[in-house]
């Protein structure tokens, strides 16, 4: 497995958020990208997975040798990239186990039945390594979950649907230090030849747990860094002014928007 | 004329066929009159049935869950008298069957006595033109009714309905939930009245409408309307209508369902509430898979 992203520029609704991305991940490799808010990071994982509010306005993303810039969402899936959202959706109504089954079927070829018997005991396994408790697959999906569990249901989907790159965009975040140690064990376990892993992350705990093979910085929509994991320790005792300053980055867009602040009532004496 | 294989194992059912009237329960039927009692499930299945008026009376105490099946494959109209008696718990399932291109009319008048309950679950489910009027009166105090309405259309399908609740006595709770969704280019009309009037102090009227359009042609309409003469009551209305969530579909698509797939699923998950809501299996499944149909088979989402 090899995704190429080549010198990609992306906008939403007409801000340019990526500004020539070059990125590629091999199976086996896993890779995290840190970086300040706003500069670019889910973004990246969101146009990848083929998210509709985002523009690509030039480059280009392969996977396989395969462009996939032009190909559906579902598409993209069913070829093997999946993402771990920051904030999975809550859809009432859907089980998870319906909606994981639907999604297993999906990447069957024409004539294959799905073995039920042998797919229960296989999500059960995987709901069990999680610590996700009993019923989940009767759950409707993502509704009622805290943030700990439905980060644990992105991974137990990961599991199920054996993609062959994974953005997991912040998994981290809404997790207690067990709830993270379990998530890293399980995505650690995960790890081989044929998946390549790409975290999102603002923080060293998730790379304590998932070890990186490549670090990159983010910073206005570029990668401006790219190393070993000596960058995570600088960058939690340090923040990322360092980068700035060794790279001469002095304007950090933030892309500030004047916003009003309201009026305040007045009395005028006359 | 057969029978439809989900009635073959039901024990109370009354079939009304063309001009024949086949009463295969326990239940005395006079003039197309029916007199209700006791504890039963009961199965009416209406298939072009030549004549119009019907009368179902519940008696005092009774918990009768009637499931009726109306079959159409030329323009009819039906007019439902209920006359549920004090102390009954009632289920009322209608279900509609008809063809494409037909047009059914049903009017349905339902009055509610002292300390009874009446649970009206409607499934619209059906092709071709609908029109309904509901009317619900409760008449006593502590009378209620729940009306819990699933309505799917799609092609050229066009439902109009008008559900007038009259609170005629203190004490009454009505409640009505709706569910719509407007495939294709159906359109679904709405027009929701709960009224309490002067002098019905401690009575509850409640409405909640969704709807979900998943065509650009598609129309739905809903008019919530509540008419309060007095002070001391609780009411409350709403019309939540929209297009499906962009979030949830990009959700499910991200995982490798196709758009028809992720949006039948969506819908499948709506419409769960109503589902569960009818007690029988058999009439469980044939409308999923009337939904189903809807929903897939039309190729028009």
């Amino acid at each position: 497995m090899i995704l190429e992203i080549k010198d990609l520029y992306v906008s939403v609704e007409d801000n340019m958020i990526l500004q020539g991305v070059n990125l590629t991940v091999k199976g086996g490799e896993t890779h995290a990208i840190m970086g300040p808010n706003g500069t670019g990071k889910s973004t990246l994982a969101q146009i990848c997975m083929g998210h509709p509010k985002y523009k690509i306005e030039s480059g280009d993303i392969l996977l396989d040798g395969i462009s996939i810039k032009d190909k559906a969402v579902d598409e993209r899936s069913r070829m093997g990239v999946f993402l771990a959202m920051q904030n999975p959706t809550e859809v009432p109504g859907v089980t998870n186990f319906d909606f994981v089954k639907a999604a297993i079927q999906t990447r069957m070829a024409e004539g294959e039945h799905l073995r039920v018997g042998k797919f229960i005991l296989k999500f059960e396994e995987a709901s069990k390594n999680l610590q996700m408790g009993k019923g989940l697959a009767h759950r409707f999906l993502n509704q009622g979950f805290s943030g700990g569990e439905k980060k644990r249901n992105e991974i137990l989907q990961m599991k199920l649907l054996n993609p062959k790159v994974a953005f997991l965009d912040e998994i981290d975040s809404g997790l207690d230090v067990d709830a993270l140690r379990i998530v890293g064990e399980n995505v650690t376990k995960l790890k081989s030849d044929d998946l390549g892993l790409v975290l999102i992350t603002h923080y060293q705990r998730l790379l304590d747990h998932i070890v990186p093979d490549v670090v990159h910085v983010m910073i206005n929509g570029k990668i401006v860094k790219t190393g070993g994991r000596e960058i995570i320790s600088k960058i939690d005792s340090q923040g990322y002014d360092w980068v700035k300053t060794e790279l001469g980055i002095t304007d950090f867009d933030q892309r500030k928007v004047p916003v009003s602040l309201g009026t305040c009532p007045t009395k005028s004496l006359k | 004329m057969k029978t439809p294989t989900y009635l073959n194992d039901k024990s109370q059912v009354i079939l009304l066929r063309q001009d024949e009237v086949t009463n295969k329960s326990d239940f005395e039927i006079n003039d197309l009159k029916i007199k209700f009692k006791g504890t039963e499930s009961v199965y009416l299945y209406i298939e072009d049935f030549n004549k119009k008026d019907m009368t179902f009376d519940f008696l005092e105490n009774s918990k009768i869950k009637l499931y009726i099946i109306v079959r159409s494959s030329k323009q009819t109209e039906y007019n439902f008298l209920l006359n549920v008696k004090s102390q009954s718990n009632i289920d009322v399932f209608t279900g509609l069957r008809n063809k494409d291109n037909v047009s059914v009319s049903i009017n349905r008048t339902t009055n509610v006595a002292k300390s009874a309950t009446i649970h009206l679950n409607n499934a619209i489910v059906n092709m071709g033109h609908t029109y309904i009027n509901e009317f619900v009166h409760l008449n006593e105090e502590k009378a209620s009714v729940n009306i819990n309405q699933l309505n799917i259309g799609s092609y050229n399908d066009l439902t109009n309905v008008n559900q007038d609740i009259f609170h005629n006595a203190k004490h009454t709770i009505s409640n009505i939930e709706n569910w719509l969704i407007s495939n294709s280019n159906s359109k679904l009309n709405y027009s929701v009245s709960g009224r309490i009037f002067k002098g019905n102090e401690f009575s509850s009227c409640s409405q909640s409408n969704k709807g979900i359009i998943l065509k650009e042609l598609g129309e739905i309409e809903v008019e919530p309307k509540l008419f309060i003469d007095e002070y001391n009551v609780e009411a409350s209305h709403g019309a939540a209508i929209g297009q499906m969530d962009d979030e949830q579909l990009y959700y499910l698509l991200s995982r490798g369902l196709t758009e028809l797939q992720a949006k039948s699923l969506i819908i499948s998950g709506y419409t769960l509430p109503f589902i569960n809501s009818i007690q029988d299996e058999d009439i469980q499944q044939l409308v999923e898979r009337q939904i189903h149909k809807k929903i897939t088979e039309v190729d028009a989402l």
